[in-house]
């Protein structure tokens, strides 16, 4: 055991040299999709293949190589506030440079981002890896990979960013990679449409994310000019801190995360006062601090579909299923998540922000499950699904479980990446029928897909002993022990809203299970007989669906700490992320905004709880969908409801009615008015129209006639000369 | 007022009158002969300021060579005195404004001329010889050389020119 | 008597003159001793001479700037650099002529031999540092450019182009040369070193007559550099000339008179109050890069369309020479107004170090740019049309694309290039010369001329909209190819796509070099 440990703490690479050759794991899928976008239609599909393909394993293969030597004990990132445990990076110096203000381009991988590295890669490349089968008759295939390895470019650079702006491009990229796969048959206007929802409601939420750096550059740059006696903290005083402060925002920008963090240790003997200086000038630092926060919220809740913005997720299944496996599932939809776990030194200082996210995202949660409910599509319901299981990713991040939330974004990231290739392999096999009334009976004719949809549907319904029980428990566990000070009552209902979410998401998933591999084939079917898919297509699946009961190693109370000299046991990945939250846990000891359970209970009766309603949720979705109403049909005293449900609770309707609407009226008063009376007749053509006509009458003195030439000379000397005389005249 | 002065104005005036002849006069050969009128006035003025040389080249080549040229050209085309009637054409307007003007300001440039009487400021044994072929030589092959190979270079380029021009149409 | 020394080093800066005349007095000899009637040699001793003279001239460059010839003339690297980028102008008008002349069966060894003379007296316009001399080359340079204007003459254009010319130009001369002894009056001196010597106490003594000598000499210029409103002869003269000549007339003729315009000024403006020439040149660049903006636009004749658009460029060389005589030390607070200057923002020494260098980038892209323009225009031309008036009409180019996309590419660069779209050397020339002038106060005119610039973007994107969206004629009748028209052609895009991408070793080189002897 000790020499699997040395083995795993001791990489073959430096872990410098690792650092900066960090940049080539993004540039690869970049090269690749240049390729594949450039030349992609000349070198054929084998090529594209084998070049995007390729990209993506090397880039999986790298970061194997670098989460290696992050694990290095030897390992250390370059940092002016001394060494972070366990990261590796690199700064590639001035990006960009505007008065004092700067960015540096740094990347760096630490534990968090570590994960997400892999998870980002490897799903990547297994979703790649289908996606030959899958789009083996679509001619657009040279588009397709070329997009597709923008993306995984993009996403990597949104998780090896080591400061907010450079995150943000990776953020940017991600969302017009979406635009562009959610959109990719855009002959058809629907699915164009769909695109561009996601990229309006991303819109949205990028506006949060970029008031947010703003008001923190403001923030971080208030605190530099404060006198050093408000800087000090345990350890470090006087002038010390202060100017080591200031050189390392000097040196690395406002934005870097190494500076917020240690922005983030300055913050709690500031918060009750107001800020001096700058634009911020009158606020407490603590209500600056949760405006920042709201507004990354914002942010995170337009690329983590999170109420209100969560509309586009699942129109966005109008793309092909590879993209919504990896983009709508397992990687782009987390950044909200990891945005918030990068910066939750920041979240724990303000308790107006954790409920508020808590809140969110129980609240989407339920609702997402609870329109799941009655969706026919499959692609649908699993749309809402993820819907709703951000949803409580949300929910642990609100209540300060910052690691759970991570957990589920794992353990998300594969068992959902297996249920979208599964139903896409579902579509695949029975002529892109996605109804799931309309399929049934397909247990036998595709073992393979039922298989490995079943253990899926098992690991999201938090059945034990599957990865996704151990995550999804650790949240609800999460909301019911910790408090969030002064928010007892408020966060009791989050709890209790997502204990409910846990139980309908038995009941859904097992409903689409139920209805598309158990019973009779449907009459409706539009084949015959399905097929099962090409071996290129199952096998990731069964890769996928082997990792979702494997990640549950991470959940695993299996780690022994001593902390504060008594031995607490902590799941594997809370002991594996507690370098990058250490800061986290020391504000939330320090601060108490968070109430921490002070003994630790078993966590087995909880355990049992969230089994039996699994269970009993799943049983009823049985006996509803197999004994009552094995031949389809509904509930004839549930129609209302169902209506209500089916119809997604009108909330399309309601934005459509209440924002829509209005902004599209006010836009056509605009366009008349402004657009095309104001700018376009007056300001540009009248423009236009004016020079020209000058231009026009200018021409005429242009006779031909050289005596008048001549004159206009002698006039325009003559009135320099006579002008000269005047100047000396006195 | 010296004899110099008196013969300053006689000259000058004269060389006006007859350079305004040679724009008026309706018959071209009236007008070429007030040229050679002016040209005869300026070499005057140039005596006056001891320019022997220059005053004698003046006469040779321009009152002489040049202006038998003119002749020769005006007796070939057989112009006749039948010239355009005075018009007040907008440019012909515009360019006796013009005129006017520059010949105003001008004038009031040298108006604002500081007047003190004129004299002789450099060494007396030059002002012997001041003026003559011997001295112009000198000064043109010695100070005066690049300027004076520069010439050489323009007289090529204008025979050059004036024989592509004369050409018939190529 | 006073017998003058000469070392090899007083004859360095003319030996690209020497050249450049040995090479036209063999052309003018070979039509003596010819007897075969294909004349492509004859291109090719006229460019060859030319590439030997930039070399040289080039070469000179690096020399340290001094005067020489007795005080007559200057080798510094302003004048070199000019006197090279010259050449480059001749050596592409040489090409552009050998085809064009062919076409028309007029050939002759006369008109490389005006045209390197031509190229003789622009190099030495730009050298001269004394009255007398500075017209006796500015003469030569025009008698040269007034044979070769009326060089071809089909159709009655040619005839009353080379006269108008001839006319206004002696006219502007005149102007000039009376300035001069209006100056010789108050200094008693001719030569600039010993002018700007004398224009103290000269100016203290009869301000008046300095400044009427100073303002008929700036009307000369102005006249050769074709600012508003001494451009009226510009595209009448343009339009009529053939169409190499005219290339050679905006490049070469106009980049002469301006480094002959800013030596003489630099003597000239020592001892008066420095508003007054900043003023003044900051009006004549608002005048020209507005006017000529304005008066290009409505024009359908392409030929035409770029005399006018010649008049803008020089606009904004203008503005170069106006950021030169900015006034070095402004108070701080100065209003920004179109003709004010704000205060600098680098040292005086930077300022005029960078708009010296914008400006010779400046006059190099354009000479490749326009050359091009116009070669591509020539290429175009046809004989039958030239008694009627339409040979340059914009109908003349549509659908070109098609028929000969690479002439359409080509054409569309320089297009792009003139109205100062990147990746064009047009665009950097522009960026330099902007930024200098902003450096050095000019905010205002800077301003100006960047919206100027931005009406000229319309009139050349339309030749473009013609030939890529137009549908060809159908009698469209194919342009003649000669190969060195399309050597030209392809020489002058390489170099304004290459030096839009790499301007580097350039600009390092004349940011290196860009002294100018008085300043």
């Amino acid at each position: 055991m000790e020499k699997l440990q040395l083995f795993f703490q001791t990489a073959p690479v430096d872990a410098t040299q690792a650092g900066h050759a960090l940049w080539l794991i993004i540039a690869l899928p970049l090269l690749g999709a240049l390729i594949s976008g450039v030349a992609g239609k000349v070198i054929g599909r084998a090529n594209v293949h084998l070049v995007t393909i390729g990209a993506v394993f090397g880039s999986f293969l790298l970061s194997l190589l670098v989460f290696w030597s992050v694990n290095d004990f030897r390992a250390s990132a370059p940092s002016p506030f001394g060494g972070i445990g366990y990261a590796v990076g690199a700064d590639f110096g001035t990006w960009f440079q505007a008065g004092t203000f700067r960015v540096n381009f740094g990347l760096v991988v630490d534990h968090l981002s570590g994960v997400m590295l892999l998870v980002i890669t490897g799903v990547g490349f297994l979703i790649h890896l289908y996606s030959a089968e899958y789009m083996s008759h679509d001619k657009g295939y040279w588009r397709f990979f070329a997009y597709l390895n923008l993306f995984i470019a993009a996403m990597l650079t949104l998780v090896l960013a080591d400061s907010l702006p450079l995150l943000f491009v990776g953020w940017e990229g991600v969302g017009m990679c979406s635009y562009l796969l959610i959109g990719f048959w855009y002959d058809d206007p629907q699915k164009a449409y769909a695109g561009r929802k996601a990229f309006i409601t991303n819109r949205i939420g990028d506006f949060g994310f970029l008031v947010a750096s703003f008001l923190m550059v403001l923030m971080v740059e208030s605190i530099v000019g404060l006198p050093a006696d408000k800087l000090n903290r345990a350890g470090i005083t006087g002038e010390q801190v202060s100017s080591r402060y200031g050189s390392a925002v000097a040196e690395k920008g406002p934005l870097a995360f190494s500076v917020l963090e240690e922005t983030a240790k300055a913050l709690p003997n500031l918060l009750d006062e107001k800020i001096v200086t700058g634009p911020l000038t009158g606020l407490t630092y603590e209500l600056a601090l949760t405006i920042i926060m709201l507004c990354f919220l914002l942010g995170a809740a337009g690329k983590s579909a999170q109420i209100p913005l969560y509309v586009w997720l699942p129109d966005a299944m109008a793309g092909p299923t590879p993209v919504s496996a990896l983009i709508h599932a397992a990687t782009m939809v987390t950044s909200g998540i990891y945005l918030f776990t990068r910066v939750s030194y920041l979240v724990v200082l303000s308790p107006v922000a954790m409920i508020t996210i808590a809140l969110i995202g129980a609240t989407t949660a339920l609702v997402a499950a609870l329109i799941a409910f009655t969706q026919k599509g499959i692609k649908k319901i699993l749309a809402y699904s993820t819907v709703s299981q951000l949803g409580l990713m949300f929910l642990g991040i609100g209540v300060g479980a910052f690691w759970a939330a991570f957990l589920h974004v794992v353990t998300h990231a594969f068992f959902k990446a297996c249920l979208f290739l599964a139903a896409g392999s579902v579509m695949h096999g029975n002529a892109d029928e996605e109804d799931v009334t309309k399929l049934g009976g397909l247990r036998k004719e595709m073992p393979v897909t039922w298989a490995t949809f079943l253990v899926s549907t098992m690991a999201i319904t938090g059945i034990v002993p599957l990865s996704g029980f151990f995550s999804k428990d650790a949240i609800l566990h999460a909301a019911h022990t910790q408090h969030i000070a002064g928010y007892h009552g408020l966060q009791t209902l989050a709890w209790v809203m997502g204990t409910l979410t846990a139980a309908c998401t038995a009941f859904y998933m097992m409903r689409a299970y139920f209805l598309t591999f158990e019973g009779e084939r449907s009459k409706d079917a539009k084949t015959p007989h399905a097929h099962e898919s090409a071996p290129l297509m199952t096998g990731p699946l069964v890769v996928l669906a082997v990792l979702a009961v494997v990640a549950l190693v991470h959940g695993l109370p299996i780690m022994h700490m001593q902390r504060g000299g008594e031995t607490v046991t902590q799941t594997l990945m809370e002991n594996f992320l507690d370098p990058v939250l250490r800061t986290t846990n020391d504000l939330v000891a320090q601060k108490q905004f968070l109430e921490l359970p002070h003994e630790h209970e078993s966590m087995v009766g909880p355990w049992i709880q969230a089994w039996i309603i699994a269970i009993v949720s799943g049983a009823l979705a049985f006996f509803i969908y197999r004994r009552f109403l094995p031949r389809g049909g509904s509930l004839q005293f549930l129609e209302p409801l169902r209506k209500f449900s089916f119809n997604k609770f009108y909330v399309d309707e309601v934005y459509d009615a209440l924002i829509i609407k209005p902004i599209t009226v006010l836009s056509r008063i605009l366009h008349k008015v402004v657009d095309a009376v104001l700018i376009d007749s007056v300001a540009v053509h009248g423009t236009a129209w004016l020079t020209a006509r000058t231009g026009a009458v200018l021409r005429y003195l242009q006779t031909g006639d050289a005596q008048m030439y001549a004159a206009v000379m002698a006039l325009a000397a003559s009135s320099g000369v006579v002008w000269a005389i005047f100047k000396v005249l006195p | 007022m010296n004899a110099e002065q008196v013969l300053f104005w006689l000259f000058s005036v004269c060389t006006l009158v007859a350079a305004s002849g040679v724009i008026f006069a309706r018959n071209p050969v009236a007008s070429a002969m007030s040229l050679v009128a002016t040209f005869f006035f300026l070499s005057g003025i140039y005596v006056l300021l001891w320019a022997h040389t220059i005053a004698a080249l003046q006469v040779l080549v321009y009152a002489g060579a040049i202006m038998v040229l003119f002749l020769f050209v005006i007796m070939l085309l057989s112009l006749t005195d039948s010239g355009p009637v005075l018009h007040f054409t907008p440019s012909r307007i515009a360019g006796g404004v013009a005129v006017i003007a520059l010949f105003v300001s001008l004038t009031a440039v040298f108006r604002k001329l500081p007047t003190a009487e004129l004299t002789w400021v450099g060494d007396a044994a030059k002002l012997k010889n001041f003026g003559t072929i011997q001295h112009l030589g000198e000064v043109m092959y010695t100070q005066w050389l690049f300027p004076f190979e520069a010439v050489s270079l323009l007289l090529l380029v204008a025979i050059l020119g004036a024989v592509v021009v004369a050409k018939p149409r190529i | 008597m006073i017998i003058p020394h000469f070392t090899l080093n007083d004859f360095l800066p003319v030996m690209p003159v020497g050249v450049l005349m040995a090479a036209a007095i063999v052309l003018m000899l070979s039509e003596v001793f010819l007897t075969s009637t294909t004349r492509t040699y004859q291109a090719i001793i006229a460019a060859l001479a030319s590439i030997v003279a930039g070399g040289i001239a080039v070469n000179n460059a690096f020399e340290p700037a001094r005067l020489v010839l007795q005080g007559y003339a200057v080798l510094d690297p302003f004048s070199s650099w000019t006197t090279a980028m010259v050449c480059l102008g001749t050596f592409l008008a040489v090409l552009l002529s050998a085809g064009f002349l062919k076409h028309r069966n007029a050939e002759r060894g006369e008109f490389y031999a005006l045209m390197l003379f031509a190229a003789a007296g622009m190099s030495l316009l730009s050298l001269s540092a004394e009255f007398i001399t500075l017209f006796i080359n500015l003469e030569v340079l025009s008698v040269a450019t007034y044979a070769l204007t009326a060089f071809l003459r089909r159709g009655p254009r040619p005839s009353e182009a080379g006269f108008k010319y001839f006319i206004l130009g002696a006219f502007a001369a005149a102007l000039l040369l009376y300035g001069a002894a209006l100056i010789y009056g108050a200094t008693g001196a001719t030569k600039l070193v010993e002018v700007s010597a004398a224009l103290p106490a000269a100016f203290a003594k009869s301000p008046a007559l300095v400044y009427a000598g100073l303002g008929l000499v700036l009307a000369g210029f102005a006249f050769k550099v074709a600012a508003v409103p001494f451009h009226m002869w510009t595209p009448d003269v343009y339009e009529g000339a053939p169409t190499p000549v005219t290339a050679l007339m905006s490049a070469g003729v106009k980049a002469a008179a301006f480094v002959a315009m800013v030596r003489t000024f630099l003597f000239l403006v020592k001892g008066i109050d420095p508003v007054i020439p900043f003023t003044v040149f900051s009006l004549l660049a608002l005048l020209t890069m507005v006017g000529g903006n304005l008066l290009a636009l409505p024009q359908r004749n392409v030929k035409r369309m770029l005399a006018y658009s010649s008049i803008a460029h020089a606009g904004y060389m203008l503005l170069g020479v106006a950021a030169l005589f900015a006034p070095k030390l402004v108070e701080a607070g100065a209003k920004v107004g179109v003709l004010t200057a704000t205060p600098l923002t680098g040292t005086a020494q930077d300022v005029s170090v960078a708009v010296y260098k914008g400006l010779l980038f400046y006059i190099l892209g354009y000479t490749v740019t326009s050359l091009g323009a116009f070669g591509t225009i020539s290429a175009l031309e046809r004989r039958e049309d030239e008694t009627r008036g339409n040979t340059w009409d914009l109908e003349r180019f549509a659908g070109l694309a098609q028929r000969k996309p690479g002439w359409a590419a080509a054409m569309a660069l320089f297009m792009l290039s003139l109205g100062g779209v990147p990746p064009t050397v047009g665009f950097l020339g522009k960026l330099f010369l902007f930024s200098a002038a902003v450096d050095a106060g000019l905010l205002g005119l800077a301003i100006v001329g960047v919206l100027s610039s931005v009406i000229g973007v319309y009139f050349y994107l339309r030749v473009v909209v013609y030939m890529f969206m137009r549908p060809a004629p159908i009698d469209a009748p194919a342009p003649f190819r000669h190969w060195t028209t399309e050597l030209a052609l392809v020489t002058s895009a390489v170099l304004v796509v290459g030096l839009g991408i790499l301007p580097g070793t350039i600009t390092e080189w004349f940011s290196r070099v860009g002294m100018v002897f008085g300043h």
